[in-house]
């Protein structure tokens, strides 16, 4: 031990032992005034170049959104003020969350420290302790998922009354306030949008639950549940095959299903038939579906149960190949086939009124629907078209042009009477084609889908305070305009070149060395 | 050092590394692009240098690994030790030598997206903070590789250690995520971690400080290998 010691004394007071200190020393040293460096930077940012700033003045939407508005709202954001400026989607969250409560003074904002569960308070003028436990259940006391420090707490009143209304928009990276298109990249951002609704939700004493039905090949796109979420919704998932509707379901949604539900011919067991007919005939439950004419398919016990209901879907059966007639309207056309094309609102009561709700907040009631089927609404039935195809169009089903007569309904809408002891009427929407409510038809500019939406879910659902008007900012920037695959093709051809003109020299050039 | 700086820039040519690196390289580099930007209709570069800075971590140690090892294995270095030419000198001729390589592909393939121009409302500058901060890595990468390849004689041993270190950089910041109660340690982590750093490239944003951080990390490393053919002069 003694020899060790002696042995590790002359090592540190030596040339290597000092050459060691001084290396340790200098890698610190550097590396602690970098973390100094972070630190300082974290706070402002020393950026030699920043992109031009993507969040515009607020729409003004906000303005009739929130009139009337008579309680004070907080926004709580889960990181500090600092950090939501130190990157690029937070800053852009925080520069809305900030142009929101400049514009409307009963909203605020405050920056929780998401692990320390401190704010200061300017009031008491020192930092206080945030209940965050209390934001990882709903009001309705289910844990919401996906609580972090990503999380945005609305909260109606007191923040630190138990009492007061809140809602919690969970997200990762703050990923709800923007659109992703199917590659996952960022497509357009809805911060005014999300935030209005948002508000609106806690001022609002309506907090309805709509249901997702599972276990038959439901597709989601995400920029449809946000929109579901912006509508006020919570939103939860349930397979009927399992269980019977929730009893605090207000809405049922069947999206793009692509297997059957379940049935039985002799009613002798409870299928999920049966349960969509009582949720729908003794509760008088709303039901929202979405189906996909390119489908090569039927879903027979589905489809069956919204034909009794007034909702057909047209389509073909020849040498055993099943295909659903797709709408081309060139007259209506924005592609030169026809077949994406402007929708018109139909003319009647229910169809007016939404068109109305779009236009009379300034907005052009504009759908954009692309590859839709065609809706047969049988006589004599309740059932009414809310978007239609011009009188030009046309229908084709496996290639082949089906019907000429044109104005086919492209969504639908139906309100049937529940038992007689329900004292509220069962709604149904059915919109023929996914594109309609997709992530680039809702964010497109010019066309109002979204707010379509919106007013569907107002005047055919009763949902309240839709956020129509609010900007979506899409990034067109980021988006080809002009560009097809044959030129893809053609550039892809030029770079991969490089390498392999690169490849053959060096081998000619290496072999000739070789062999000289 | 300019001596040193062109027999090593010739050998990668009059070899074959040089050959493989840049097909490879510029081969792979082809496929993301093509992927991520045109076949995805997107001029956004947030992909592209992501997967680009991965790849990177990859590749250069290939192109480093054979630096100081191959001296070392072949008996050669103790020419070098006792030339007059400084030890600073030789290790920046050698990281010198292979940065060139490694910035020409960079060059090269950041000036992909000029085909993109006349479709999309592309920024030019945010693609020079990209390919500024891809080259910035870069010289971090190369001098984490030259330094390992003065620890061994082995070209392998030296790879996968480089590859080893540069992937324990950028993924250090996901540690991060899980000591989530920890707030300093996860300071500390996002600060020394050359992926979050790059992200405010990705996003358009030019970091003066990031840029600080790759040039004293580079030089630390080089500081560590002179530091280490120093003891091996006077042992």
């Amino acid at each position: 031990m003694n020899k060790f010691l002696k042995k590790m004394k002359g090592w540190a007071t030596g040339r290597g032992g000092m050459n060691t200190a001084m290396t340790v020393l200098i890698i610190l040293t550097v590396m602690f005034l970098n973390a100094i460096l972070y630190s300082l930077t974290a706070s402002g940012g020393w950026y030699l170049y920043e992109p031009p700033k993507t969040v515009e003045a607020l729409s003004g939407s906000t303005d009739r959104i929130f009139e009337g508005a008579d309680e004070e709202v907080t926004i709580v954001f889960l990181r500090e003020e600092e950090d939501m400026q130190g990157d690029a989607i937070s800053s852009t969250v925080y520069q809305t969350a900030t142009a929101l409560a400049e514009r409307h003074s009963f909203i605020s904002l405050e920056f929780v420290n998401f692990y320390t569960r401190r704010y200061y308070d300017e009031e008491l003028e020192r930092e206080v302790v945030f209940p965050v436990d209390r934001f990882k259940t709903d009001m309705r006391g289910k844990e919401v998922q996906g609580f972090n420090e990503w999380s945005v707490v609305f909260i109606a009143g007191d923040i630190t009354d138990e009492n007061s209304t809140y809602h919690v928009l969970p997200s990762t990276q703050y990923s709800s306030f923007f659109t992703f298109d199917s590659a996952g990249t960022i497509y357009a951002y809805n911060g005014e949008e999300v935030l209005a609704s948002m508000v609106s939700w806690v001022l609002s004493d309506e907090h309805p639950t709509a249901y997702l039905t599972t276990g038959h090949g439901e597709m989601l796109d995400s920029a449809f549940t946000n929109m579901l979420t912006c509508a006020g919704y919570y939103l939860d998932l349930v397979d009927l095959s399992k269980s019977e509707v929730p009893a605090d379901a207000e809405l049922l949604i069947v999206f793009n299903p692509t297997s059957d539900f379940e049935y039985s011919v002799d009613g002798s067991v409870r299928t999920e038939i049966d349960r969509l007919g009582d949720y729908m005939y003794k509760r008088g439950g709303d039901l929202y579906v979405c189906m996909d004419p390119e489908l090569d398919k039927r879903l027979p016990a589905f489809e069956s149960f919204l034909a009794e209901r007034g909702f057909v879907f047209a389509a073909s059966e020849e040498d055993g190949s099943y295909n659903r007639e797709i709408i081309s309207d060139p007259d209506n056309g924005i592609s030169t086939d026809g077949y994406t094309f402007v929708a018109e609102f139909a003319d009647n009561g229910i169809a007016m009124d939404i068109k109305r709700a779009i236009t009379e907040r300034g907005v052009s009631a504009s759908v954009l629907a692309a590859n839709m089927g065609r809706i047969i609404i049988p006589e004599g039935s309740t059932a009414v078209p809310i978007l239609t195809a011009s009188s030009g169009a046309e229908t084709y089903a496996g290639g082949e042009r089906k019907d000429r007569e044109g104005g086919y309904a492209v969504c639908a809408y139906n309100d049937i009477p529940a038992a007689s002891d329900v004292d509220k009427r069962s709604s149904i929407f059915v919109c023929y084609g996914t594109y309609v409510s997709s992530a680039a038809a809702m964010v497109t500019n010019g066309y109002s889908n979204k707010d379509f939406m919106f007013s569907v879910m107002n005047y055919g659902f009763g949902s309240t305070a839709m956020p129509i008007g609010c900007v979506d900012l899409v990034f067109v920037g980021d988006i080809l305009q002009g560009f097809t695959m044959s030129t893809a093709r053609l550039f892809t051809a030029l770079i991969m070149a490089i390498p392999v003109i690169i490849g053959i020299v060096g081998a000619v050039i290496v072999i000739r060395r070789k062999y000289r | 050092m300019a001596a040193i700086y062109k027999r090593e820039l010739k050998a990668y040519f009059t070899g074959v590394i040089g050959y493989v690196f840049l097909v490879i390289y510029l081969g792979v580099a082809g496929i993301l692009f093509a992927t991520t930007t045109m076949f995805a209709m997107s001029a956004a570069v947030t992909n592209y240098y992501t997967l680009m800075l991965v790849f990177s971590a990859v590749m250069l140690p290939l192109l480093t690994m054979k630096s100081l090892s191959e001296e070392r294995k072949t008996k050669t270095e103790q020419l070098i030790l006792t030339a007059p030419v400084s030890l600073w000198a030789m290790v920046f001729g050698k990281l010198l030598a292979s940065y060139t390589v490694y910035a020409a592909c960079t060059v090269l393939t950041s000036l992909y997206f000029l085909l993109l121009v006349p479709y999309s409302a592309i920024s030019m500058l945010v693609v020079l903070g990209n390919a500024v901060a891809m080259l910035l890595i870069g010289l971090v990468f190369i001098a984490v590789g030259i330094f390992v390849s003065a620890l061994t004689e082995n070209q392998l041993t030296a790879a996968i250690g480089t590859i080893a270190i540069l992937l324990g950089f950028l993924g250090i910041g996901t540690l991060g995520g899980l000591i989530p109660q920890q707030y300093w340690l996860r300071f500390v982590f996002d600060a020394f971690s050359i992926f979050n750093r790059f992200q405010h490239f990705v996003w358009g944003y030019f970091d003066i400080a990031s840029v600080i951080y790759y040039i004293s990390i580079a030089a630390i490393f080089v500081w560590l290998t002179i530091r280490v053919y120093d003891r091996r002069r006077f042992n």
